[in-house]
């Protein structure tokens, strides 16, 4: 009903549309109502960002006071730097994830031996379970100065030992590595079931045209994946701005030697609001994220819509 | 598209604020009012029982009932702020300096409690609060916690091998300035050793603290209590002409730079773990361990330590942490204390209740120490464990169910206590080491210098912290990239304010 | 079965050399988060985390177990939530996904963009505490945490996108026949969805086998709290409690080991399950893929 406004332009009319569809959209209708309660009827307290928080008041009533929750941030003279470190990690980590991911799944389905493929199949998804505070538990350990296997092993073939700790330079490259090998056998998964969905038609016509198992994959496997990896790019563009805070926190902490490489806007906004406990400034940081991701996802997905409109979001 | 989702924002967010709850009195099956209470840390296996046990007798007492609930502490800082701002399910809640007392007073967290409150509804606990107590508790002339009346009397301490140390025949430590040829002879020796090894986040800014308290006064972050920073600090025992200087300026700065000189040569030379940054073992365990040869900790904490050490045939020296003077800052009484909430529907009730859990032996006897013959005896006069009932296997361990606030100084001693922890809890008092800074109670407000308070949060994780371990090189050059990065954070506007702040205090009294 | 060409053989041998280096690298953090879960705490201090641990010791096992109807009560909770979660979820996500998929709904695009959009904004932690757990009433009930993590956007999206491959002859003739448009969904599409359902369906499964938040946030009845929050909680508090209490009796607790085995115990119950969850989508390829 609230949509009716925009509808006037298209023909036939809004009641029209939902009457010719009407079990398509009852269908709909079970997890639009789970999204109205659990996400619409809480983002009313997004206000909290634009208001001076008391408990008298509440969320919705305290006092109005502009953009003073945001000062923080724009004052703060790294808000560019943090921001670029942030979209910087993200979009490697999202272009390593979607081509090793990819490019597992591949090799995974060239494999015909059923045991050696359910096996390292289970063993790729193990990094998944592994909290980051345990993987910080061992990259602390396995990069340890006195008796770590890594530095042992560097020692061993004379580039000498490493203190991460103080090395600024080391941690992209580690954070990378770290971040597709918890999430490749994940990624990979999704890949898997893409492949399973290719029409095994394509493959023995390419076959009789004497494609090799190479071409086959050039021309065949990877034009069949781009739409899953479009969708999969579009998702992670979405939330570009929103840095793995989990994983930055547990590994780096409060190394200050290793900030200016590694803060990103999460915990820039955490450390920030140490020893305060207001929603206001949270809210804040957490809306110049939306607004950020908002502008990319609308410009990123127009572009895929002009190119290749089945692989839109919306 | 925009526009209907907007609008559709719009509806939906006045219909959440037309349906904010209302609370009404709770009442149990019984008739009884039901007083909901959140504590801190974890509920221990054995709360059910106790509360059962305290709620037999509140009933008939004064008609009510307890429910008690706990925030963990990994929960804390993000579930506490939320459960004040639902409201309507909580009646009391923990609160100290440390956890925003201040900052959430303001916001209008909590109920006012007023003197008139106190004799009347809490007449044991206001037979027990000295006027000192009150005052530190007033948060723009209005007291919004019921401090404890016992605030805990406790003092830093270093713990080093004196087994060790006589072994590499080093002379007697008494300061903790005094303990560099010690590491010397733990490194040269103990191969499987690092002398000092630091955690992350207890012990990482300890060897830092004690270096500069012992070089002369104690200099003390204004707003450390809350778990930041602004790098201002006050070091004064005296109540005249008190005035904040930051860590850049003036006496500070040589003494800070003189321990960092002395760390940064400690690393150096292996005396301490370069990645202290991202080692979470804490250096208790560790030296117990026999990875280490320094303990880092506080002279209540440490029991368990000596009694452990004790059994490993591991010989200790307790060295405390005290400024040039001998002195170190007495706990304040808001250091543990209690809140009603402002939308709790019977505060005159919760009152009731607390006064019976804070300061009549019987109900603090079992929200300290759990039943009487399930989880403690007396025996001689000290607590002990019943019969089949280990430390480990306790269903309610002394002080682990978060009433921090209860009257300390109707608690037995334990008997599980060793010599050793006695002799310092009697020094700490023979020897007067703890003295009342006079800041100690002062809780900045700082809305309105927010902004630079957090950006200063943020320079000196960056450009202060690495000091604590000694892992810049240029110390000089160090100083002043931190004092040019506190500049443009606006360390002079933080400090107009806060002095301001601390003037009209001063002047309060 | 037969592989003839030399340009299949390369290949072949290619991917096994290469999946089992990643394999490799994937297997053994783990294998060694295993044995150290049952390495004695001293030597972790002393040693580090290796393969060959001088002392071996189960006391952090024996800390999580250390009240064992707890822990079976919390799998129970976890197993409740995670089977009759993922179900619900599925068949829902799946349902919105064929709408979204279905080119005759005019507005699939408004509707997809409905969705989106609050993966971009939300109204912080405040708001959706008091929402959830006051004015929907929820806390402290097992719906909760069914509710809490049921949908995201992601899984609905791809979902759509794995039924982009479906012929859609098959719907228009499926329609000439007079079906209604849910019995096409329930007929037609979700028997020809089987591998996307099973991926689907394990994220989910693992969303919902993962989840100690929604517990930490809404459950204060410690009957149902669910397995990650359990041992979230006896992790918070061996860590911090030794912090931040005075009388600690058990400042011993293997805190090392303790997340590693935290881990284990967690990890354990789905590395049984995956198999069988896996056949879905590796049978899906095998069937054809083998025959040349």
């Amino acid at each position: 009903m609230i949509m009716k406004k925009n509808m006037n332009k298209s023909g036939k009319g809004f009641l029209h549309e939902i009457n010719k569809n009407k079990v398509l959209y009852l269908m709909f209708l079970p997890t639009a109502i789970w999204y109205l309660l659990f996400r619409y009827l809480p983002m009313a307290g997004i206000v909290v960002a634009f208001k001076n928080f008391n408990y008298r008041d509440g969320l919705f009533f305290s006092p109005w006071i502009g953009l003073k929750n945001f000062e923080y941030l724009f004052n703060s003279g790294k808000l560019w730097s943090v921001t670029q470190n942030t979209i910087v990690y993200n979009v490697s980590f999202l272009a390593l994830y979607l081509f090793f991911s990819m490019f597992i799944a591949i090799l995974l389905n060239e494999i015909n031996n059923k045991h050696f493929k359910k096996v390292t199949q289970s063993m790729l998804i193990l990094p998944y379970f592994v909290s980051w505070v345990v993987v910080s538990a061992f990259v602390y350990n396995f990069f340890n100065f006195e008796h770590g296997i890594v530095n042992n092993l560097l020692e061993s073939i004379g580039m000498g030992r490493v203190n991460l700790v103080t090395q600024a330079e080391v941690w992209p490259f580690l954070l990378s590595f770290l971040y597709i090998w918890k999430w490749i056998g994940f990624g990979s998964v999704i890949y898997l079931a893409a492949i399973s969905g290719i029409s095994q038609e394509h493959y023995e016509a390419a076959k009789i045209d004497g494609a090799n198992a190479f071409q086959q994959i050039f021309y065949i496997t990877l034009p069949e994946l781009k739409s899953t990896t479009i969708i999969l790019a579009l998702l992670g563009l979405g939330r570009v701005m929103r840095g793995e805070f989990d994983m930055f926190y547990n590994l780096i902490g409060n190394n200050g030697l290793l900030m200016d490489k590694t803060d990103i806007i999460d915990t820039m906004v955490f450390r920030a609001l140490m020893g305060s406990s207001d929603f206001g400034m949270a809210s804040a940081g957490a809306f110049y994220q939306s607004v950020l991701c908002f502008i990319i996802i609308l410009t990123s997905n127009y572009l895929v819509k002009k190119y290749e409109a089945n692989s839109a979001l919306f | 598209m925009k526009k209907t989702l907007l609008i559709f924002t719009m509806i939906l967010s006045v219909l959440a604020v037309s349906c904010t709850p209302g609370g009404s009195g709770k009442k149990s099956s019984s008739g009884a009012d039901v007083i909901t209470g959140y504590l801190l840390g974890d509920a221990p296996m054995g709360m059910e029982l106790v509360v059962e046990k305290i709620n037999e007798k509140m009933i008939e007492e004064i008609g009510a009932e307890i429910d008690i609930r706990h925030i963990s502490w990994g929960d804390f800082a993000s579930k506490y702020p939320l459960i004040l701002a639902a409201g309507g399910d909580v009646d009391f809640i923990y609160t100290a300096d440390w956890s925003y007392y201040a900052q959430e007073s303001v916001k209008g967290a909590f109920y006012e409690i007023t003197r008139e409150d106190m004799d009347k509804y809490m007449p044991k606990m206001a037979s027990l609060l000295p006027q000192d107590a009150y005052n530190q508790a007033m948060v723009d002339g209005r007291m919004y916690m019921v401090p404890t009346a016992t605030p805990d009397k406790k003092i830093p301490v270093v713990i080093i091998r004196e087994d060790l140390r006589k072994k590499y025949g080093v002379a007697d430590i008494n300061r903790f300035s005094d303990i560099e040829p010690y590491l010397e002879a733990i490194k040269a020796n103990e191969p499987g050793m690092v002398p000092i090894f630091l955690d992350n986040s207890y012990d990482i800014d300890q060897p830092f603290t004690a270096l500069t308290s012992e070089q002369g006064d104690r200099y003390y972050d204004i707003l450390r209590t809350v778990g930041s920073g602004c790098g201002l600090v006050y070091a004064s025992e005296a109540k005249v002409d008190l005035k904040l200087m930051p860590i850049i300026e003036g006496e500070v700065l040589d003494v800070f730079k003189n321990a960092a000189a002395t760390l940064n040569n400690w690393q150096k030379k292996g005396y301490i773990n370069p990645d202290a940054f991202a080692n979470t073992v804490p250096s208790r365990d560790s030296f117990l361990q026999g990875r280490s040869a320094v303990a880092f900790g506080n002279s209540t904490n440490i029991q368990q330590l000596i009694t452990t050490a004790a059994d490993n045939d591991i010989e200790i020296k307790i060295i405390p942490i005290l400024n040039a003077n001998g002195h170190w800052m007495g706990n304040p009484y808001i250091n543990n204390g209690v809140a009603i909430a402002a939308s709790s529907d019977n505060p005159t009730k919760t009152m009731q209740a607390l006064d019976l859990i804070m300061a009549d032996p019987e109900y603090n006897m079992l929200a300290y120490f759990g039943v009487e013959g399930v989880n403690y005896v007396i025996e001689d006069g000290k607590v002990d464990l019943p019969e089949g009932v280990t430390a480990e296997n306790n269903s309610y361990p002394p002080d682990m169910a978060g009433f921090w606030f209860t009257n300390k100084d109707q608690h037995p001693p334990l008997a599980t206590w060793p010599q050793e922890y006695i002799d310092l809890r009697q020094s700490i008092i023979d020897e007067e080491m703890l003295i009342d800074y006079p800041l100690a109670a002062f809780s900045p407000k700082v809305d309105s210098i927010q902004t630079e308070v957090s950006s200063l949060n943020r320079v000196l994780t960056q450009y202060f912290y690495p000091f604590y371990v000694g892992l810049i090189d240029d110390i000089d050059g160090g100083f002043e990239t931190l004092e040019s990065n506190m500049k443009a954070a606006g360390i002079d506007a933080v400090q107009t304010e806060i002095q301001s702040q601390v003037d009209a205090y001063m002047s309060s009294f | 079965m037969a592989i003839n060409n030399k340009d299949q053989m390369a290949m072949k041998g290619l991917s096994y050399a290469l999946v089992a280096v990643a394999s490799f690298f994937a297997f053994i953090p783990f294998l060694v988060l295993v044995i150290s879960s049952f390495t004695a705490e001293q030597d972790i201090i002393l040693n580090g985390f290796r393969i060959f641990p001088e002392k071996m010791s189960t006391d952090a096992y024996a800390l999580i177990f250390k009240n064992p109807t707890k822990i079976a009560n919390a799998y129970s909770v976890t197993l409740q939530v995670t089977i009759i979660g993922t179900l619900v979820s599925l068949f829902f996500s799946s349902m919105t996904a064929f709408v979204l998929f279905r080119k005759e709904v005019k507005y699939r695009s408004a509707l997809a963009f409905f969705l989106y959009f609050t993966e971009l904004f939300n109204g912080g932690l405040a708001a959706f505490y008091i929402v959830v757990g006051s004015m929907l009433g929820l806390r402290n009930s097992m719906a909760v945490l069914m509710l809490v993590p049921m949908f995201h956007v992601f899984h609905i999206l791809i979902l759509r996108n794995f039924m982009n491959s479906v012929p859609y002859s098959l719907i228009e003739s499926a329609n000439i026949d007079g079906a209604n448009d849910l019995q096409i969904f329930l007929k037609v599409i979700l028997p020809l969805s089987k591998p996307a359902l099973a991926v689907i369906g394990l994220f989910i499964a693992l969303v919902y086998w993962n989840d100690w938040w929604t517990a930490m946030m809404f459950i204060e009845n410690r009957n149902l709290h669910p397995l990650q929050y359990v041992l979230y909680l006896i992790l918070s508090s061996v860590n911090l409690a030794s912090n931040m209490v005075d009388n600690v009796p058990t400042m011993d607790a293997p805190k090392e080991s303790l997340k590693l085995a935290m881990v284990v115990v967690a990890t354990g119950p789905i590395l049984f399950v995956y198999p069988f969850v896996q056949k879905y989508f590796v049978k899906g390829i095998t069937i054809g893929a083998v025959k040349g």
